[in-house]
């Protein structure tokens, strides 16, 4: 017998908000979280950014962390704040739990401070196992006491999403009873010179959809949701139900998508099969949206081959967030969950033009008091890696 | 719990590559604590229009597919991979770059090539692969996590024939900073003494290894009977306990173990944990061999492991660079692979042959 | 045009697909050697950083990377 499976808790930091309740605010109100950085020292930072609002110092208390706060990379401790927010401690000792967690830039925030020196001497050695992927993830099972599975996954841009669909999968098939599942990414010197370097960054604030936009904004954040089985989920605490999902590869270019759309069509083919809903049933899409000239567009292909002449309401909440690469897919989930506990869709901001091969234009203002029944979350990568999700309301 | 069959596998690695039936019969020598993979000619199975500009990992890797998929007549429906850390030659050249250049243009493709999911978005575009695609950086959970995936992807009827696979890299400063944290050896010994000598520290390695790995019977391929991982042990009664909870849900029983394959990697800090667990759960003349001091250690070295089991059921014998303890039994059918990084990371893996 | 020919087969590692007629005319991209967009940047970083020189406006690219000859035109256009 297959399992559903719920959402019982969700965590949150990002650009615009520090939490679930001030992240909703600001989606409400359609308040961006992007502008200048304050945080991270990088010459030329006159680009915008998502940065989240508070010092390394400032996160660490967040945290709960007092003792080596210097061997917490940025990555990690925005990773600790929102997994111990969608976590609920639970009293049963036999649940077999797990944490999956996703990172690209685990904890390059220390290492690129230290390389340099550490080339040259040994010093800082406290550090050295903190650089890794891994580290952010087991700093966290160590906090929420989760040992039974841990798994970590780095598939750029999709990686959380894939992390929330294979902790759904292992819940389905009666291999895990929970899952914390999500991912984390802080802004790094090394990501933002790499996606200069590849001229994909706007001067100004991403414009996702839009005929004009100029590349994408790159922000930081976590987020994490608390999946349970149906038979241990208490039903107070469940916030909507994973219904849906599905991953495919483009197989065309190491950074582009491909231009007809075509992995990202697969995903989210994928995902309305074992949803087991047709198109028209999806009340809203949250859009990968990053602004970029190639992936606006295969998208928008995507979707109108998916959809044909019925395309949901569909917005991408980049322009809130900036792109938070690995953490981009639960951050959204955590859009979708609370658009369908809310019955609201966000806006797709700073949009004027349709892209003229496109047959819709993004929502472009806050929609409230909207019946949001299905909602899918698609999130798609750097190497072609397309996953696409399908949350709905607890029934 | 699940069964799955390896129908084929390639390797990379200090030792070489699996060509022939010999593999493995004389072991590669190293004195220095830093071993490197044989690398083969890489034009054999990768077109040079994909060789451009492609990183050694990616090399190395991508060679160790092809090898795999060589005689398959069909896609595999799903690819997942594992490494520990990643591209790290590409990682520290872009690094570099962009200390040197404080903010002044930069050269972007080693920013490209540092992506933890290269080696698996470079399969499925060489192969032209639109399927399910994976990738883990879990220490040395990766190639575990890899495999876990796989199973449930063949469970799920999502997929028949999954390519999994894991590679890993070092680079001099990678050894150089963890050789500030005492990793390694010393003093220079010779790969072959590796557990004779009772100190701290290991030799490092790196490597890749792939297999297609199925969910359609075959009586003449290894079958994976079960994979378990599990995180921070608090003593040995909790791996002994994992240990028990992995056998039950494999429905092997203890006495079907003709081999223990063992992590055990000459680093008197951690070695005992091997010992314990072989005394705490069979006879004391059960056979085990030990495949650290052939590839050295890295995060992703259970892939060599399980290409060695592959080898040792297939071919009915134990090559002879794998010096055995424990009395030689006639036949080896089930063989337990059992790792752990630092008393962090534990992994058993049961292959047997039917 | 020999040093720069030499320097973009360095930084695009073009030793083993190259053509045995593989010349200064030879299209660069599309057809003749089917480079990439990635490539191009390399290319353009190149020149900023051996060269000093920046193509400032991207439509500028198509026909100054076209073939070695047009980009060592362009270098020398735009030296000073």
């Amino acid at each position: 017998m297959l399992r559903r499976v719920f959402v019982t808790g969700i965590g949150i930091i990002c650009a615009p908000g520090q939490d679930v309740p001030s992240f909703l605010d600001s989606l409400l109100n359609s308040k961006t979280g992007i502008g200048c950085l304050q945080h991270l020292d990088i010459t030329n930072n006159q680009r915008p950014f998502g940065e989240v609002k508070f010092s390394n110092v400032a996160l660490a208390q967040m945290a709960g962390i007092s003792e080596d706060i210097e061997t917490y990379s940025r990555t990690t401790l925005l990773g600790i704040i929102a997994a111990q927010e969608a976590f609920n401690k639970l009293s049963n000792k036999n649940i077999r739990s797990g944490l999956i967690s996703a990172t690209t830039v685990g904890g390059m925030p220390l290492n690129e401070i230290h390389y340099q020196e550490q080339l040259q001497k040994n010093i800082h050695s406290n550090l050295i196992e903190t650089y890794d992927c891994a580290d952010s993830t087991e700093r966290i099972a160590d906090i929420l006491k989760i040992k039974h599975y841990l798994a970590t996954i780095s598939t750029a841009c999709s990686s959380s999403a894939n992390a929330i669909m294979n902790g759904a999968r292992m819940i389905r098939h009666n291999k895990l009873d929970r899952v914390i599942a999500g991912g984390t990414d802080a802004l790094t010197r090394f990501t933002i010179n790499g996606f200069n370097a590849l001229e994909i960054l706007d001067s100004t604030p991403c414009k996702p959809f839009d005929a004009n936009r100029k590349g994408l904004t790159l922000g930081e954040g976590a987020a994490f949701l608390q999946l349970e089985a149906e038979d241990i989920a208490d039903p107070e605490k469940i916030l909507c139900e994973i219904k849906g999902y599905g991953n495919a590869n483009d197989a065309f270019h190491t950074t582009a998508s491909s231009p007809d759309g075509n992995g990202a069509f697969l995903a989210i083919k994928k995902a309305l099969e074992s949803a087991n809903l047709q198109p028209d049933e999806i009340s809203y899409i949250n859009a990968h949206g990053t602004g970029t000239e190639v992936n606006d567009l295969s998208e928008g292909k995507a979707v109108m081959m998916a959809f044909g002449a019925k395309i949901p309401p569909l917005s991408s909440t980049k322009a809130f967030t900036g792109h938070t690469l690995a953490a981009a897919g639960a951050v959204e989930a955590v859009v979708s969950i609370l658009a369908i506990k809310n019955n609201f869709i966000p806006a797709n901001l700073n949009f004027s033009e349709r892209i003229h091969e496109l047959s819709f234009d993004p929502v472009i203002k806050c929609l409230k008091n909207q019946p949001v029944r299905h909602v899918m979350s698609n999130s798609f990568g750097f190497g072609g890696n397309n996953t696409s999700l399908i949350f709905s309301r607890f029934e | 719990m699940m069964k799955a069959y390896i129908t084929s596998f390639g390797i990379v690695s200090p030792q070489g590559s699996p060509i022939n039936d010999s593999w493995l019969d004389e072991m590669i020598l190293y004195h220095t604590s830093l071993i490197r993979c044989i690398e083969p000619d890489f034009k054999e199975l990768i077109p040079p229009i994909y060789l451009r500009k492609m990183p050694r990992i990616l090399k190395i890797g991508l060679y160790a597919a092809m090898m795999c998929l060589r005689n398959q007549t069909s896609q595999p429906d799903a690819i997942t991979t594992g490494t520990g850390f990643g591209c790290l030659e590409e990682l520290e050249k872009f690094l570099a770059q962009v200390i040197e250049s404080n903010g002044k243009i930069m050269f972007p493709t080693s920013f490209i090539h540092s992506t933890n999911n290269l080696v698996g978005s470079q399969i499925a575009m060489m192969t032209k692969n639109n399927n399910y695609n994976m990738n883990y950086v879990h220490r040395s959970f990766s190639f575990e996590n890899a495999l876990t995936d796989t199973m449930l992807l063949l469970e799920e009827k999502q997929a028949i024939n999954v390519l999994t696979g894991c590679i890993d890299e070092i680079t001099d400063y990678h050894f150089k900073v963890y050789g500030y944290l005492d990793f390694w050896k010393a003093s220079i010994i010779c790969n072959k003494e590796l557990y004779s000598i009772d100190t701290k520290g290991t030799i490092a390695g790196e490597g890749s290894a792939f297999f297609n790995i199925s969910s359609e019977y075959s009586s003449e391929n290894p079958i994976i009977n079960g994979v378990h991982t599990f995180y921070k042990p608090d003593n040995h009664e909790e791996i002994n306990q994992n240990f028990e909870l992995f056998l039950n849900s494999s429905e092997i029983q203890k006495n079907k173990i003709d081999l223990l394959l063992l992590g055990k990697n000459g680093d008197q800090q951690f070695d005992s944990i091997y010992d314990n667990f072989a005394t705490d759960n069979f006879s004391s003349n059960i056979q085990i061999a030990l495949y650290k001091k052939l590839c050295g250690e890295y995060h992703t070295s259970t892939g060599f492991a399980l290409g060695v089991a592959c080898t040792i059921l297939k071919n009915r014998k134990i090559p002879a660079s794998l010096v055995v303890s424990g009395n030689s039994k006639k036949e080896i059918r089930n063989i337990l692979i059992y790792n752990q990084y630092r008393n962090t990371e534990h992994s058993f893996i049961l292959i047997g042959m039917e | 045009m020999n040093k720069l020919k030499s320097e973009i087969i360095e930084v695009l590692d073009l030793h083993d697909i190259m053509p045995p007629d593989f010349n200064f005319d030879t299209p660069l991209f599309v057809e003749g050697l089917g480079l990439d967009s990635v490539d191009a940047l390399e290319i353009v970083v190149l020149m900023e950083k051996t060269y000093n020189i920046k193509i400032e406006d991207p439509r500028d690219r198509r026909t100054a990377l076209y073939n070695i000859r047009s980009i060592a035109e362009y270098i020398t256009k735009h030296q000073n």
